[in-house]
């Protein structure tokens, strides 16, 4: 089965399981929840731009960090490794515990050994391994992989659980409430910890000025582990180092209200090498000759070198395995992390990590599953921009692949509108017949989906046609940008934009230079996307010189341009940045300028009253640029609308996602959870992305409209 | 003299998270020690700690210091039910306490039994995290690299998010704040 049906038939078979879907959901809506209370009266922005630049220098000067380290562990009696490799890091461990006669080990959670397969590796020197996390218990014992970086077995239900435990523990009778199934671990891993020979933990932080480890815990099995048995060995990546004990601070302010929306975790253990007290005998496994207490730690490279000098993956090496990101991805808060193949870490920055430790395929297999909405990148603590970071690999596989037709057609959304608009009375009867649509099917695009209409008279078209109005005494000067979908699919929304703006008082002129470059990036196709990055900067640029605001309709192209040129186009000259600063500082999504432009004072828009009813969806990429009010704002400009906002994540269509074959169905699915929350509410929804827009008109069947087009009905 | 309104704050969120303050005087300090200790069960101290041993003894109950021989303490952490131990500092803004070894061992007295109970002076109560780990810091030289910042007793969310108080940690927090009296 090739990569793109393989992805296809797991996101099936993770949206056929019946609890899933509810599990995952109502998880997140908690972690949701507690986070929003969590981060009340916190300055998030300043607090992450501060996490950022320790992780920035920490990274740049790792290579002294860890020598520094090496001397102050060692000086003080422990053993410090540097594993070039998974292999490396496992072989080490287990050669030490066959060495030492170890025939037990309580582990505690660590998604690096997750990452070399630690267990694997110590199980074949014949050493019993028992995960003391109580999430990571549930998973050995279910013989299964975490699906969460937070919480490994988010996927399963207390049911499950139940079932699981009776099982394997062989109970006649289970208990049934989370507190008895909990101390049901407790009591049963209690005699593990007396006996245990080794205790194996991550770390979050190592100090290398101190020679500590700092780890974050909520259950205590950090601190037995790291007690009880004489040998503490700790497993952890290279992009921990950071330097001083002071850096470490301020990441615990947000590295618990990120992951759990905790204030604090209920531990957090700083530890410099073996504790003090000597080697404690509990009750330890008959052979074990295991005498002294003893530090390792084991530092895993595992491609980050490699990865900490490739300026675009970089960044990856900042993560703090919050989870953060998780919770708020569509796709992963509906099909789970097991869907995610790559290995350990799921999610968009799954995928980086798996690029990074040298899992190509793995990465390229569950690449096309981020959305790219953003939402990421938004509850970063460390502003990883996991989007853009799944773009430059998804580029890359394509590289090394090859453009498949499908990426092609997709990239090309201006060719499209060219090709097919002339022909519009021939191309959409046709595309609207179900049956005519079939052989898109070899391609891999979703035949069952309709595509978008294609207009004769493009927006362009008519503007031309109607030549340019005269605005007496313009307060500003707009040049609207003319993006494919609009120019050639939805007309009438630009038409739309251009009347309001006019009747604002700004002189409106059309700005179409070329594609925003967006859909060749969400297809990999970053050449493309960069040539139309260039031209516009230059020609768009130019515009803004001259002293034209640059409005945008679709908040996607908006998202390009304002968000995306800076990497696209890795400029190095302090004249190009300079560029691409001004076109991102005098770039406006419609809603968002004509917000400003009421409450600036100059906008001259009277508008008749509406008595209706708005529901409005927020497009992702609104949200991610902080402009998520305006759309809802707007409206309530309109003297009588009563304007309801829905508060859910990424609709699933995302330009072409919700066309492919092996999306279509995860598209669906979560287009259903926002079509749910729509339908709470009557009136006319309101959204201004043309992606969501035909996802909702086909889910709901309801009419779907932009914020302008409501006001310019409401033009006096 | 009353609790100062930081303290008052530090109650609150300590037992916002699952933890039991308890301020008092220091002459009302050793009953209420004695109160929340289950007198069957050997009691952990940390050398730090270790002056009430003698007192406990008249209660009749067994005391062990983690530095003792391992002889004496291996049977006591195989069935001690309280631990005691002492603080660097607390943060009133997360209900937070920081333990340090107490002079060795503190690890073993605040992890492995299934009460804790803590010991601290009002005065060392801060504002927030920040201040309470600049304290940690500035004292990390004398602490052999050893300390834990506990917020509320052992806890988890693993199955369907549900809070549960005590996995493998301590089931219980008992924090006894010594009010700074006037004078």
């Amino acid at each position: 089965m090739d990569s793109r049906r393989e992805i296809g038939a797991e996101i099936h078979s993770a949206l056929a399981r019946p609890t899933l879907g509810r599990t995952l959901e109502s998880a997140m809506a908690t972690l949701g929840a507690r986070r929003a209370l969590a981060f009340e009266g916190l300055d998030f922005q300043a607090l992450r731009s501060r996490l950022r630049s320790i992780k920035e220098t920490a990274l740049e000067r790792n290579d002294d960090l860890l020598e520094r380290l090496v001397e102050v562990v060692e000086q003080r009696g422990g053993h410090v490794r540097a594993a070039a490799t998974a292999e490396e890091a496992g072989d080490y461990v287990a050669r030490l515990a066959v060495e030492r006669g170890v025939r037990l080990v309580v582990k505690s959670k660590s998604m690096v050994t997750e990452e070399v397969h630690l267990n694997a590796a110590l199980e074949a020197v014949g050493v019993e391994v028992i995960e003391t996390d109580l999430g990571e218990r549930i998973i050995q014992l279910a013989g299964e992989r975490p699906s969460h970086l937070i919480v490994p077995a988010v996927h399963k239900t207390k049911a499950e659980v139940i079932d699981l435990f009776a099982e394997k523990m062989g109970l006649a009778d289970p208990p049934t409430e989370a507190e008895d199934l909990t101390r049901l671990v407790r009591d049963d891993l209690r005699g593990r910890f007396l006996q245990a020979d080794m205790g194996v933990t991550g770390a979050n932080f190592v100090v290398a000025e101190t020679g500590t480890l700092v780890v974050v815990e909520n259950e205590g099995n950090v601190r037995l582990s790291t007690q009880l048995p004489p040998i503490h060995v700790a497993v952890t990546g290279r992009e921990k180092l950071l330097e001083r004990l002071e850096d470490v601070a301020p990441f615990l302010e947000l590295l618990p209200r990120s992951a759990t929306g905790q204030l604090l975790t209920s531990y957090v253990s700083f530890i410099t090498g073996a504790p003090s007290t000597p080697a404690l005998d509990l009750g330890r496994a008959t052979g074990s000759t295991v005498r002294e207490r003893e530090f390792h730690l084991v530092i895993v490279d595992n491609g980050r070198s490699v990865a900490a000098s490739d300026p675009e993956l970089r960044e990856t090496l900042y993560c703090i395995r919050c989870g953060a990101c998780l919770n708020v991805c569509a796709p992963y808060t509906r099909v789970g992390g097991h869907v995610y193949g790559a290995d350990p870490y799921p999610g968009g920055i799954g995928c980086a990590w798996a690029q990074v430790t040298g899992d190509t395929e793995g990465a390229a297999h569950i690449n096309g599953l981020c959305t790219t909405c953003s939402r990421c990148t938004e509850v970063c603590p460390v502003m990883i921009d996991i989007p853009w970071l799944n773009t430059v690999i998804r580029a890359r596989a394509k590289e090394a692949a090859g453009l498949r037709w499908r990426d092609r057609v997709f990239a090309r959304a201006d060719l499209l509108g060219d090709v097919l608009g002339p022909i519009s009375a021939l191309a959409n009867p046709l595309m609207a017949a179900r049956a005519l649509r079939a052989p898109l099917r070899l391609l891999g695009i979703d035949s069952a989906r309709r595509p978008p209409r294609y207009e004769r008279e493009t927006l362009e078209g008519w503007f031309l046609r109607r030549g340019r109005a005269r605005v007496p005494r313009p307060e500003r000067r707009v040049a609207l940008f003319v993006d494919c979908f609009v120019n050639h699919n939805l007309p009438e929304v630009g038409r739309a934009a251009v009347t309001a703006l006019e009747r604002a008082g700004a002189e409106v002129v059309l700005a179409h230079t070329s594609c925003c470059g967006r859909p060749a990036m969400s297809q990999g196709s970053l050449d493309v996307a960069r040539g139309w990055a260039a031209h516009n900067v230059e020609e768009l640029g130019r515009l803004v010189a001259e002293g034209c605001d640059i409005v945008c309709v679709e908040p996607s192209c908006l998202s390009a341009l304002r968000d995306d040129y800076r990497r696209l186009l890795e400029t190095t000259s302090p004249a190009g940045d300079e560029r691409i600063a001004l076109l991102e500082a005098g770039t406006y999504d419609v809603t968002e300028y004509l917000v400003l432009a009421a409450r600036e004072g100059w906008s001259r828009l009277r508008l008749e009253p509406l008595e209706e009813e708005f529901t409005v969806h927020g497009h992702c990429h609104q949200k991610a640029l902080g402009i998520g009010a305006a759309p809802a704002e707007l409206l309530r400009l309109v003297p009588g609308a009563v304007v309801h906002e829905v508060d859910a994540l990424c609709c699933g269509m995302v330009g072409s996602f919700g066309y492919k074959s092996e999306y279509s169905e995860l598209s669906q699915a979560l287009g259903t959870r926002l079509f749910e929350r729509l339908n709470e509410h009557e009136g006319q929804v309101v959204t201004c992305g043309i992606s969501c827009r035909s996802q909702i008109e086909m889910g709901t069947g309801r009419p779907v409209v932009h914020p302008v087009e409501v006001l310019a009905r409401a033009l006096r | 003299m009353p609790p100062s309104e930081r303290t008052n704050v530090f109650a609150e969120r300590l037992r916002a998270v699952g933890g039991v303050p308890h301020l008092v005087r220091t002459s009302e300090l050793l009953d209420t020690v004695v109160g929340l200790i289950d007198a069957e069960r050997p009691v952990l101290l940390t050398p730090e700690t270790g002056w009430l041993a003698p007192e406990l003894d008249e209660w009749g109950i067994q005391a062990v210091v983690t530095s003792a021989a391992p002889a004496v303490l291996e049977p006591a952490l195989r069935r001690c039910g309280a631990g005691v131990t002492g603080c660097l500092a607390a943060a009133a803004s997360t209900g937070t306490v920081v333990v340090g070894p107490g002079g060795g061992g503190g690890g073993l007295a605040s992890s492995l039994p299934e009460r804790h109970v803590v010991l601290l002076r009002e005065p060392d109560i801060h504002a927030t995290l920040g201040e309470a780990l600049a304290v940690l810091i500035e004292r990390f030289g004398e602490l052999d690299g050893e300390a834990v910042l506990i917020t509320g007793p052992s806890r988890t969310a693993d199955i369907e998010m549900m809070s549960v108080i005590g996995v493998h940690g301590p089931l219980r927090l008992d924090v006894v704040v010594i009010l700074a009296e006037g004078g």
